[in-house]
């Protein structure tokens, strides 16, 4: 029994496996690279982005108080709004992590992008039945998920969601135990990340398509027996039941969807918008999209009434809002998995090679270890991107409290510096106040701009080095650039007299020159 | 697939409708032929049913352009296409110079930053039918031409559609939903011209696949036009090479099936594909129009990057949302449904998909070649048209009322007149001719056409919408940099020499003139703002409190609001 059970660890299909980790490590390696490589200031993702770091102060602050917040105390500008930490659970996760240092945040990003990866490959088996293909459809939409691979709560709510659908997938198959893991999953799941809804989704087409059943054409449907159906819905309901298990009671749904629902955030961030084909991983979904077409005429493969209906939603979703990506990669690939397994011969035990497969494994592994990067290489591409330099230069002039940033650096500053911001990643906390409308008028350079860092009473601009904002900041005699760098520039408001127009009086007429007044 | 069209004779490979040449279908054949009963053959025919239909489907046609009208006067949008866009006008004043001088340029002499830089109007034959129509009916002019060129391709996808699907009612259905994303690029263009080409181009090929080997001839004279006209004959080329290529193989493999052509045929289409390549040279510039549409591709990356139309096609809005919806509905119909698809189509479908994703602008190539295989989903469940339920009388009121309706509704040169000038800065435009810029004129990149066309011809431009011409010398690069405020905005405006900026209302440029000393803002109203080089720049608190402008007093008129003296 032992040597089966050392069989099935170094079996074939568990190397495919690690094959498809080294492959997710290469991945983020080469993305590292890239990023490294690029003129500093140039934003590129690499294994953090703006958010990660907001969410690792929201986590610090929960780990340290033991509270968890009810309002923005991260900013000056909208310091009593109403702010929850509805991913609470993700962020205490970061912020463990993050006592480790940047390495301690790579290594979680990558343990998060591998579950992912082998879930999902996992998955893609259970709807094919054949590992091979299952790991070559995988490999096939890394390129989709892995350019969302940074370090967020959202990694956290795509494990939940591969949780879920093998759950259904192994209870549609026959195995009723499966679906009980589900209440106490949205559990955490609500805790961690607003993709429980996508959760609440699955489950519904789960229960839904098999109300009917269906002959048509290619599209089959089965009835769930009355007992099954009856399993289903009492995992659903309680399931909705656990969602009220939050510090913040049922108040923290309510809050996620008033923030996805809030129209200057929706217009506005990138990950919101639409998906545009001039990026790489865009390409990649485009061509799968375009060969599924093409497989639909030449092989003419049947659909459960399920998964098609999700791999629809899924499609539209990925192309309206780029952010479903990941969950168009997550249903897409078992479909892809069936239709590659028509060629893809399957799995044979007899002639598995496991000695060979355990050389292989350690290998991966060890090259993984190895070229782990290491904390000099990851600092290297933080100060690439973030203000490091500023802040020290800030941390030595303290007095500069009312400072406009950059909101992609937002998250860094309350980490790092310590002090309020101006804005953040964390949208829903500023929309209602009008301070996300406004910042975006600032750095727009609307005609209101002076006007509005009068109204905040701003008296420092921390500014990525090109920003237009910069160039008009410069040519004004009553800020000054105090500091620059690669990355970033300081411009602080100058107090003295004699310094042009009373600024309050300046700001009147180039509101009123803006609108055309006839007024001298 | 069903036909219920009882006068067909003939099903060809597909099972689809093949007509008789001659037109004599069943339910003619042996009739009376004498004149007054071949006279009132005529009439039933030009007032028939599926005339009818064409003339609803341009009675439609022109509503949405009107709808797009209104949207434009409604939203005020200063970049919102109409009937007009910002490239027409350029196009419009080099078809008058080619006109009045019946030269062709060969350089530029429409802007101060690119002056003799070597530049062909690649699209003169369209140029020259848009100036006509300017120099005949002004904005009305214009107007009729974009309906009539809009109208003809239209009818001609509708055409096309019931060549391939051989039911009348379902190519209308298909070409009324296609209406709404092909409209998004019903603005006066060349590019109109060019996609006439193309469904003609494949209206003959269809013709030719159904037994007409005559119809092929046309295409050389086609693209003897074509390639004079607009550089979409690409995509004529395209067509024609994969059909070509579709018929080296026997293949069944799926839904999808190719069948070997005679070797006759494939020599037909292979002289016919050389001889429209040998028209490709027949252009006052030689080969050089031929090759202009690979060295855009190629050596263009700022233009691609930068310009609204190369950009990827915008799923936030409702044209892309439609085309989406379009696509879903496609997919879920192949697994539906049975369809049979001859492997060029197939081909130059999944490519026009990829083509309208990556490239907005080519939406319209997508609706092309999409609007027959839509009428062939719509010809499962729609009958086909019976000519002996044909109420020709009744056709005949219908098309005199939809006719009457067009030349009615017909936009009036001041609806249109205010149009153009929630577009286009038509009041600093008057403002300029008045008082003309001290210097060079910096612009918006969508007004340098409208500039060019309007302005005296000593007022040359920064940029316009020939952005081939800019690239080259990095003219196109400074003018983004500009525009987007890069740290060296102000000293690009020195390097060029720069005494006027004419730019949208709202911009940011705006906001950085309007901060500096050395500018002062002359002229402002919806849609504009002008700002003139103070020469003598204050930079005192005293001077700028002043108030007194050295520059004339601009007197406010209607519709617009002006300002006077410094900051």
């Amino acid at each position: 029994m032992q040597a089966g059970n050392l069989r099935k660890l170094l079996s074939f299909p568990v190397f495919l496996g690690a094959l498809l980790v080294a492959g997710v490590f290469l991945a983020l390696s080469v993305r590292l690279q890239d990023a490294a490589s690029q003129p500093p200031g140039q934003n590129h993702p690499s294994f953090v982005e703006g958010d990660t770091w907001w969410h690792i102060a929201a986590g610090e602050r929960i780990l340290a108080t033991h509270t968890w917040p009810t309002t923005n105390y991260f900013s000056f500008t909208a310091p009593d709004s109403e702010w929850i930490a509805y991913e609470w659970l993700g962020e205490v996760t970061m912020a463990l992590a993050a006592r480790r240092g940047l390495v301690g945040m790579m290594a979680l990003l990558f343990g998060l992008a591998s579950a992912i990866v082998l879930l999902l490959y996992y998955y893609a088996y259970l709807g094919c039945g054949n590992s091979k293909a299952a790991c070559a459809a995988t490999a096939l939409v890394l390129p989709l998920v892995g350019a969302f691979f940074t370090l967020r709560p959202q990694l956290l709510g795509y494990v939940f969601l591969l949780i879920t659908l093998i759950c259904l997938e192994r209870f549609r198959q026959g195995r009723q135990k499966a679906l009980w893991i589900l209440p106490p999953l949205f559990v955490l799941w609500v805790n961690t990340h607003g993709t429980f809804v996508l959760g609440f989704l699955v489950l519904f087409v789960y229960w839904a398509a098999g109300l009917v059943d269906l002959r048509f054409e290619r599209v089959r449907s089965e009835r769930w027996s009355r007992a099954r159906r009856l399993h289903l819905e009492i995992v659903f309901l309680l399931s909705v039941l656990a969602l009220a298990v939050t510090p913040y009671g049922t108040r923290l749904i309510g809050y996620v969807a008033n923030a996805s629902s809030q129209p200057v955030n929706l217009a506005n961030i990138q990950e919101w918008q639409a998906l545009g084909f001039d990026q790489l991983f865009a390409k990649v979904f485009l061509g799968l999209v375009l060969l599924f077409l093409l497989a639909q005429v030449c092989w003419r493969p049947k659909y459960r009434l399920g998964e098609l209906a999700l791999l629809l939603f899924a499609l539209y979703a990925a192309c309206v809002h780029q952010r479903f990506v990941p969950f168009f990669a997550v249903i897409f690939a078992p479909i892809l998995a069936t239709l590659l397994a028509r060629w893809v011969p399957p799995y044979q035990p007899a002639k598995d090679q496991y000695a060979l497969n355990a050389v292989l494994v350690a290998l991966f592994l060890a090259a993984i270890v190895g070229l782990f990067p290491s904390k000099r290489q990851l600092g290297q591409l933080i100060a690439q991107n973030y203000p490091v330099r500023a802040i020290r230069y800030l941390q030595e002039h303290p007095q500069l409290s009312r400072m406009l940033n950059e909101h992609s650096w937002g998250g860094y500053l309350i980490r790092s510096l310590r002090q309020k911001v101006f804005i953040d990643g964390r949208e829903d906390a500023y929309e209602p106040a009008g301070v996300f409308e406004d910042y975006l008028d600032i750095t727009r350079l609307d005609k209101r701009t002076l006007m509005l860092l009068h109204k905040y009473d701003v008296e420092a601009c921390l500014l990525e080095r090109a920003a237009p904002l910069g160039t008009l900041l410069e040519s004004l005699p009553e800020w000054q650039k105090a500091y620059g760098d690669e990355v970033s520039e300081l411009f602080i408001r100058r107090t003295g007299e004699g310094q042009g127009l009373a600024t309050a009086d300046q700001h009147k007429l180039l509101v009123r020159a803006g609108e055309g007044d006839t007024r001298p | 697939m069903k036909t219920g069209n009882p006068t067909t004779t003939s099903l060809g490979a597909n099972n689809e409708r093949v007509i008789p040449p001659n037109g004599i279908t069943s339910s003619t054949a042996g009739a009376d032929y004498s004149p007054r009963s071949r006279a009132a053959i005529g009439l039933r025919k030009v007032f028939s049913f599926p005339i009818f239909l064409a003339a609803l489907l341009v009675g439609g046609l022109f509503a949405t352009l009107s709808l797009n009208l209104q949207d434009v006067a409604t939203n005020k949008s200063a970049h919102t296409n109409s009937f007009v866009e910002g490239d027409t006008w350029w196009h419009i004043a080099v078809g008058e110079r080619i006109l009045n001088t019946h030269t062709w340029p060969t350089s530029d002499s429409y802007s101060f930053t690119a002056p003799g830089n070597d530049w062909a109007a690649y699209e003169w034959l369209g140029e020259v039918p848009m100036a006509l129509a300017a120099r005949l009916g002004g904005l009305r002019g214009l107007a009729a031409l974009l309906i009539a060129l809009t109208s003809i391709l239209m009818l001609l996808l509708y055409y096309y559609s019931y060549l391939r699907s051989g039911n009348v009612k379902a190519a209308f259905v298909a070409c009324v939903v296609l209406l709404s994303p092909a409209a998004v690029c019903f603005s006066l263009r060349p590019q109109l011209f060019g996609y006439i080409f193309l469904l003609i181009t494949l209206i003959c090929l269809e013709r030719f696949r159904q037994g007409r080997p005559r119809a092929l001839w046309v295409l050389p004279i086609v693209f003897a036009l074509w390639v004079n006209t607009h550089g979409s004959f690409v995509f004529g080329l395209m067509a024609l090479g994969v059909s070509w290529a579709a018929g080296l193989v026997d293949l069944r493999l799926g839904s999808l099936e190719a069948e070997r052509s005679a070797p006759q045929q494939r020599r037909h289409i292979g002289l016919i594909t050389l001889l429209c390549v040998l028209a490709l040279n027949l252009t006052p510039y030689g080969t050089r129009l031929a090759a202009n549409p690979l060295l855009m591709a190629s050596s263009q990356p700022v233009n691609i990057a930068s310009v609204q139309e190369w950009q990827p096609m915008p799923f936030e809005l409702l044209p892309g949302k439609i085309f989406l919806g379009i696509v879903l509905l496609f997919l879920v119909a192949q697994i539906v449904f049975r369809f049979t698809y001859r492997l060029e189509e197939m081909t130059l479908l999944l490519f026009a998909i990829y083509a309208a994703c990556v490239h907005r602008r080519f939406i319209l190539f997508f609706v092309v070649f999409f609007a027959p295989w839509l009428a062939k989903l719509v010809a499962q469940w729609v009958p086909g048209y019976q000519p002996a339920k044909d109420q020709y009388v009744l056709n005949f009121v219908l098309i005199g009322a939809i006719a009457f309706g067009i030349v009615k509704l017909f936009p009036s040169n001041r609806e249109l007149d205010e149009v153009m000038a929630d577009s286009f800065p038509r009041g600093a435009v008057a403002h300029l001719r008045q008082h003309p810029a001290p210097g060079p004129l910096f612009n918006e990149y969508f007004w340098g056409g409208y500039l060019i066309h309007s302005l005296d011809a000593r007022q040359k431009v920064f940029i316009d919408g020939r952005a081939d011409v800019y690239e080259d010398g990095g003219v196109h690069s400074d003018y983004l940099r500009v525009i987007d405020l890069d740290r060296q905005a102000l000293s690009l405006l020195r390097k060029y020499g720069i005494e006027a900026c004419l730019i949208r209302r709202g911009a940011p440029l705006a906001t950085l003139l309007t901060a500096v000393p050395e500018w002062q803002l002359v002229y402002g109203d919806d849609i504009s703002v002008l700002f003139f080089r103070h020469t003598n720049a204050v930079t005192s608190a005293a001077s700028r409190s002043d108030g007194i402008s050295s520059l004339p007093r601009v007197e406010a008129s209607s519709g617009s609001r002006t300002l006077v003296g410094t900051l």
